[in-house]
């Protein structure tokens, strides 16, 4: 993808977007984890999954993916309804947790790939 | 010797067309070739008186006889034809060496009988041989030339030793009369001599004519090799007392007509002689050799003879003759194998003495080969198809691919190591590094320290053959787009063991090569990878491709949850090139600089394009691929996730395509009003209007509009379209739901098209109509691995849809197909647009590219805010709408609750919570917290 082999300028600066833009996301996730925003949550699980997706992260894919279900009322592969809000909401909260943990892994990785390694 | 022959061979056919008489000088024996050379000469006069010509009573001189003997040794042939008894073999012999003499003296024989004689010798070839005409050459000159030519002692009449022998003489004689015109009765000179002489005198007997008895011998004697002793003897032996009819008799059969037959070249043959040899097992057959050929000669005869199973794959010198020596009767033959350098003939003649019978055939060994040589095989090497026949053999010369290999016995033939192993091991033959192995055994290249000499190699394909899995499944790799494969053999090895979903997820896809599209996949793909290795073809034409990138066995997918869902009818999906687990490592350990500077996105992408054009193709096969392929269309990328914009804008730059994006469905319905896009790629999911809410949209206004199929009616090429969609707009109006727009069923009310529908082409130039010629094509690029959605995408009048992670390949392809497609449908358009993009390019100067490039920077973050500013707006909007509804909710809430305070509180609550959940997802949520609350 990127036009140097050894100067992924434009890969490294995608990823360093994709950083901000998922630091951002988990932080507007905790807000509407106060405010007990379901689809809001379900929202931006899917926009996080779409951009780790694409970059290949797929255990953060899946957990948004997760958040994303979670926040629409469902179990976490979106095929079951999910009645209870509150347990929604509680999964949403630890899937964040663990979201958030993962992409804290791919950051370092990515980190290391990017920088350290120049 | 064979030169000797030869000589004496090519002499003859000269003396008899040129009528000139040559001296020649042959040696006749290999053994005394150098002690003829060095012999004295003898003068010619001595010879004179032993030659009776007209009774034919020449007495051959026993030690010419002797090497004449040796020389020609038995002629098989004459041997079979005869009764098989010794005697007629000698006579056979004696005949021969006859015949040799016969020919010899063929020019001076009349006059200068004792000149001729004599005159025989000389030292070495037949160059140096005086030719002198029959009459003129007088014998002193002769003498002279001897003296002077040749030192060594060459003898060439051939004398006989006895009665047959003169008999033989004569016929022969006469026969040279016969056909030789010119040349007088040979007059050999035959020394009588007795035969007790011979034994001592078995000199190789060169040419020349000794002059006195005592000195020969003393000469023959010399030179003589002590083997020939006994052949002297027995030839001279066997035929100790045969009459002379017998041998008349003999001779007067057929196999005399061939010998006496007047043509030339058969005298040459006679000097041939023929022995059996036979391959183990097998048949055994006749070669022919020359007299005095050595064991190695016979080999070379005996390859061309077996020209097919021995000639492509053996060179002579491998190959090995056993003789089995006759034993006495119940014994069990002994066998020897024969040193290359003994005389075949003689050999013979030692050993068999009543001649060689077929079973005495000479075995002929060859080194053990194992193992066939395997056929190329056809995937391996393409070999051109003229090639293909031969195939089966491998290929001598060493020009081709392989190597000269060792032979190709065909299987019918028994290995002959098994019927002589346990007795021949230690004698065998002169390959001793075959000789002593096992029949199973390959001989160790190693070996060639001690032997000198390398053995047969193995074929490269039959070492490997048997060791690996023989029923492992082939990896088929197709360079087909068309996903056929439904079980790449790669998921199979999901029995591996390592959790799937461990192995696909402990780690970040980072690979460094694609490290976008990548995508650790966590449900099976029913696609091929030929795609990927496609893409990854094309890039080995030009550079290295790093290891990373090479196909290889993606990671076992992980356990599937939504597998139901894919199964099936699922148009295709992008495949993935999954990276396992432990590539990261490889790719973080590789060296990698990125830019130091770390600097923010926006400097770093115009870095990036400007540096673009200085390394134009990083991957040149790609590009170059793609730069013929891929028409030049204008795509309108739709997608909120500014990640993935970014990266379809990479791909779409890769793909050197023009493209828009839009981050969200009402910017690109904006956009699209402008018209002249062939592809959009819509996201799904989006904030404000997602993609189906979007595409309906735009399939709306296509329809109320008149593009694409509708109005590709002939009416469309006269007049302004606009004037055309006009009517259709007012028809539209007067008929609401009207027949020409069968498809309104899908949106229903939706097609009562306002006024703000129009197009902005309608109020434009007719130019801008051919922007919009055809319906656009959009692709839904849908995250979801749900079917459900796919349809919805399908139904909402998307075209087709791509899987995100949107990997490059497939992306390409689509783009691609549907260009062309478009392409298609508006040959004019796109070829007025493609040369209208051409001419912009070219006018475009380098500063005027880089004006454009940050106008498109600006543009870009104008469309964020934009897209930002709308979001926002419409979250507003939301907000707004759920306070309302939270007033109404909580309104109602209030009302319930004094319900509730008049009657129970219990059943209250319930209804309240039940209420909430039946109005809007936000207004329920808030309304449960707020009654809460």
């Amino acid at each position: 993808m990127d036009d140097d082999e050894d100067e992924r300028e434009f890969s490294k600066s995608i990823v360093y977007d994709f950083f901000t833009q998922a630091e951002n996301t988990f932080t507007s996730m905790d807000e509407n984890l106060k405010k007990k925003d379901l689809d809001a949550l379900s929202a931006q699980g899917h926009f996080l999954k779409g951009s780790s997706a694409t970059l290949g992260i797929t255990k953060l894919k899946d957990s948004c993916e997760k958040i994303q279900h979670f926040g629409a009322r469902k179990d976490e592969t979106g095929t079951v309804e999910e009645a209870d809000d509150g347990k929604s909401l509680a999964s949403c909260a630890s899937t964040i947790e663990q979201a958030k943990r993962e992409f804290k892994e791919a950051e370092g990785a990515l980190k290391r790939f990017y920088r350290d390694e120049a | 010797m064979a030169r000797g022959i030869f000589a004496l061979g090519r002499l003859f056919k000269r003396s008899n067309s040129a009528n000139t008489t040559t001296t020649f000088t042959t040696t006749t024996t290999t053994t005394s070739t150098s002690t003829s050379s060095t012999g004295t000469t003898t003068p010619p006069s001595e010879q004179q008186p032993t030659r009776n010509l007209p009774q034919i009573e020449a007495v051959v001189s026993p030690q010419q006889a002797g090497a004449r003997t040796r020389r020609s040794a038995s002629l098989t042939k004459l041997r079979e034809k005869g009764r098989g008894t010794e005697l007629a073999e000698s006579v056979a012999e004696v005949r021969e060496s006859v015949l040799l003499v016969g020919e010899l003296p063929s020019p001076a024989a009349t006059d200068l009988s004792p000149a001729r004689s004599g005159s025989e010798t000389l030292g070495g070839g037949e160059g140096e041989v005086p030719t002198r005409d029959v009459s003129a050459s007088p014998p002193p000159v002769q003498r002279e030339d001897k003296v002077v030519l040749d030192p060594p002692v060459v003898q060439i009449q051939a004398p006989t030793p006895d009665v047959e022998a003169k008999e033989l003489l004569g016929r022969h004689w006469l026969e040279r009369n016969d056909t030789a015109v010119d040349t007088p009765l040979p007059a050999p000179s035959y020394q009588p001599r007795l035969d007790d002489e011979v034994s001592s005198l078995r000199s190789v007997s060169p040419n020349t004519v000794p002059a006195d008895g005592p000195q020969r011998h003393q000469l023959s004697i010399s030179t003589a090799h002590p083997a020939d002793e006994k052949v002297v003897e027995t030839v001279i032996d066997a035929p100790a007392s045969p009459h002379p009819n017998n041998i008349s008799s003999a001779l007067n059969t057929s196999t005399l007509a061939a010998y006496f037959t007047p043509a030339l070249p058969d005298m040459s043959q006679l000097l041939h002689r023929k022995i059996w040899v036979r391959r183990p097992g097998a048949s055994a057959t006749m070669v022919q050799l020359k007299a005095d050929d050595l064991v190695d000669d016979v080999r070379d005869m005996i390859l061309k003879k077996y020209a097919n199973s021995l000639g492509r794959t053996f060179d002579a010198p491998d190959m090995t003759l056993r003789i089995l020596l006759r034993a006495e009767a119940g014994q069990p033959r002994v066998e020897r194998v024969l040193g290359p350098e003994e005389e075949m003939c003689r050999t013979i003649d030692e050993e068999f003495t009543g001649g060689q019978k077929v079973e005495d055939a000479l075995i002929i060994d060859v080194p053990v080969q194992e193992r066939r040589t395997p056929r190329p095989s056809p995937r391996a090497y393409h070999h051109p198809s003229y090639h293909m026949l031969e195939d089966y053999r491998p290929v001598e010369s060493g020009t081709d691919y392989f190597p000269p290999m060792p032979a190709v016995i065909p299987p019918s033939m028994p290995q002959t190591t098994s019927s002589h192993d346990g007795s021949m091991n230690s004698s065998r033959g002169h390959h001793p590094s075959i000789a002593g192995l096992h029949p199973g055994q390959e001989p160790r290249s190693i070996a060639v320290l001690s032997t000198g000499q390398i053995p047969p190699l193995p074929s490269p394909g039959s070492v490997m053959r048997n060791r690996g899995h023989p029923h492992r499944p082939k990896v088929i790799r197709q360079h087909t787009a068309s996903p056929t494969i439904l079980s790449h053999p790669s998921q199979i090895n999901n029995s591996s063991g390592v959790p799937l979903s461990a192995a696909a997820q402990s780690s970040l896809n980072v690979n460094p090569q694609l490290p976008l599209v990548h995508r650790g996949s966590t449900r099976p793909r029913n696609d091929s990878m030929a795609s990927e290795t496609l893409l990854h073809h094309s890039n080995t034409n030009g550079m290295s491709v790093p290891s990373s990138a090479i196909p290889q066995p993606p990671t076992p997918p992980a356990p599937e949850t939504l597998t139901g869902h894919q199964a099936g009818s699922t148009p295709p999906t992008p495949s993935q090139l999954v990276a396992p687990g432990r590539r990261i490592k490889k790719a973080g350990g590789r060296k990698i600089h990125p830019d130091k500077s770390g600097g923010r996105s926006s400097h770093q992408r115009s870095d990036s394009q400007t540096a673009k054009p200085s390394t134009p193709n990083s991957i040149p096969g790609l590009t170059s691929v793609l730069d013929s392929s891929v028409p030049p269309i204008s795509v309108l990328i739709v997608e909120d996730n500014i990640i993935n914009l970014r990266i379809l804008e990479g791909l779409m730059k890769r793909l050197k395509v023009r493209w828009q994006t839009a981050m969200n469905g009402a910017i690109a319905l904006d956009k699209w009003r402008q018209g002249g896009y062939h592809l959009v790629l819509m996201d799904i999911q989006m904030p404000v209007m997602n993609g189906l809410q979007a595409t309906k949209e735009i399939r709306r206004l296509e329809r109320v509009n008149g593009i694409g199929v509708f109005s590709a009616d002939p009416g469309s090429v006269e007049g302004s379209p606009a004037e055309k969609e006009k009517e259709k707009e007012k028809k539209e109006r007067q008929t609401p739901n009207g027949a020409e727009v069968p498809s309104s069923a899908v949106e229903d009310g939706d097609d009562k098209s306002k006024p703000s529908d129009l197009l902005p082409m309608q109020k434009q130039k007719e130019g801008t109509a051919q922007l919009f010629k055809s319906p656009v094509i959009i692709v839904a690029l849908t995250a979801s691995s749900l079917q459900s959605d796919r349809h919805e995408a399908l139904a909402a009048g998307c075209n087709d849809f791509l899987t995100k992670p949107v990997s490059f390949v497939w992306l390409e392809r689509k783009v691609k197909e549907w260009g062309c497609m478009q392409a298609l449908i508006d040959f004019d358009g796109w070829r007025r647009w493609k040369e209208f993009a051409a001419r912009e390019d070219e006018g475009k100067t380098e500063v005027q590219r880089e004006v454009e490039r940050g106008r498109e920077e600006k543009e870009r973050g104008r469309v964020a805010k934009m897209a930002k500013l709308q979001e926002i707006a419409a979250k507003r909007k939301e907000k707004e709408e759920d306070e309302k509804r939270r007033k109404r909710v909580s309104l109602l809430a209030q009302q319930q609750l004094l319900q509730q305070q008049a009657g129970e509180v219990g059943t209250s609550v319930t209804t309240t919570n039940g209420e909430g959940s039946g109005a809007t997802a936000e207004g329920s949520t808030n309304g449960v917290a707020q009654s809460e609350g």
